[in-house]
């Protein structure tokens, strides 16, 4: 039932990856908290009935949330601010994971990774192509007078909203082509 | 009830980490927020044109028909060399949704620098007074005077020369009179703000 966990990272992979480094800042704030909450919960599920699992899982996953938004606010006020509202919905994928029958640690870890790898595509892919530059604004984390690359004028339509859902839909298409490739 | 106390703990435990890292990266926190706050202010000016520290030493300057300003704001003076090289004012505009805030960079000889709106409600999509880039509808206006004439001062629309953002006729006519407002101000007040001794 992995599939619910990515599921309910959709908000937060949609919305804060129109640039690589905010990408790339919600992808790590993912990988902290849906990891270490899969990791944290792996010891407790042999004391805890499904129901009060939920419970710690929401407990956990609020204080490792927090967490990743103080080390944000540390790194970047920029990122804090373009990135704070999407942090907590990172909450509604740990409780599906507390809910997964499937115990392991590496369900969390997976889930966490596979969002930061998404986030760190879709970033890419729409600041490229959106913008026509790559980590712009990297001074808000590098200070400096460095400010990623600029190329051309981009198609502003994939940094809305609207262009992270096709471009997250033709990733999925070129994924799912390439499977049945694999497949006879 | 073991899982309840199970649980209590989990919940304590958090509580307590969120709060001690709260604490220990407290400084680091603040020192990003100033950081971020200069950027906002200051990216305006290129690098080159200043190697002091304009917010350090802000003008209060009272409040300003021509600035469009009802309580007192902050000016910024940038210096290279010990020379002032640009003025940062803050200028407020009535906009089409609601009040727009400006902040307008003026070089010594009265010539518009460069502008953008720090504070602003416009319809997005319509009047994007808050991208940055190129194509930006307020980088056409850098370079201007207010020797340069009515003319380059006033919309198409009005008679004038500047083209106004496409369906935003309003809020296009309104900066460009904020902006026109501060340039006033400054030859005005030139020499008591070049003057102006942090």
């Amino acid at each position: 039932m992995t599939s619910r966990v990515h599921l309910l990272a959709l908000a937060p992979l949609l919305a804060c990856t129109d640039l690589l480094i905010t990408a790339l800042a919600i992808g790590g704030a993912g990988l902290f908290v849906i990891g270490g909450c899969g990791a944290l919960l792996q010891p407790l599920r042999r004391f805890l009935a499904a129901r009060t699992l939920t419970l710690a899982a929401l407990f956990i996953a609020g204080t490792l949330a927090s967490c990743a938004e103080i080390a944000l606010q540390a790194l970047s006020h920029e990122l804090y601010r373009i990135t704070s509202p999407f942090v907590p919905l990172l909450l509604l994928p740990c409780l599906a994971l507390a809910a997964d029958g499937s115990h392991g640690i590496r369900t969390g870890l997976r889930a966490g990774a596979l969002f930061l790898l998404l986030a760190t595509l879709l970033g890419a892919v729409r600041e490229m192509l959106g913008h026509g530059s790559l980590f712009a604004h990297a001074q808000w984390v590098l200070g400096g007078s460095f400010d990623g690359w600029t190329g051309f004028d981009g198609l502003p339509l994939l940094t809305e909203t609207a262009g992270a859902l096709m471009v997250l839909g033709l990733l999925l298409a070129a994924l799912r082509h390439r499977s049945r490739d694999d497949s006879p | 009830m073991r899982g309840g106390a199970v649980v209590a703990l989990v919940a304590l435990l958090g509580a307590a980490t969120v709060a001690a890292l709260y604490q220990v990266s407290k400084p680091m926190i603040e020192q990003r927020r100033d950081l971020a706050t200069e950027r906002r202010l200051l990216d305006l000016l290129p690098p080159s044109l200043y190697d002091n520290r304009p917010l350090q030493a802000p003008v209060v300057l009272p409040a300003d028909a021509r600035l469009g300003t009802s309580g007192t704001e902050r000016a910024y003076l940038a210096r290279r060399d010990g020379q002032p090289s640009a003025v940062l004012l803050p200028v407020h505009a009535k906009g089409y949704e609601g009040p727009i805030h400006l902040l307008v960079a003026i070089a010594p000889d009265g010539r518009l620098l460069a502008s953008k709106a720090l504070a602003q409600q416009e319809t997005p999509g319509l009047a994007a007074l808050d991208e940055s880039g190129p194509k930006h509808w307020m980088r056409q206006l850098a370079g201007q005077r207010i020797e340069d004439g009515p003319a380059a001062w006033t919309l198409r629309t009005d008679g004038g020369e500047i083209d106004a953002i496409a369906g935003a006729t309003i809020t296009s006519r309104t900066v460009l009179q904020a902006i026109e407002g501060a340039l006033t101000f400054f030859d005005a007040e030139r020499a008591t703000l070049l003057e102006a001794r942090p």
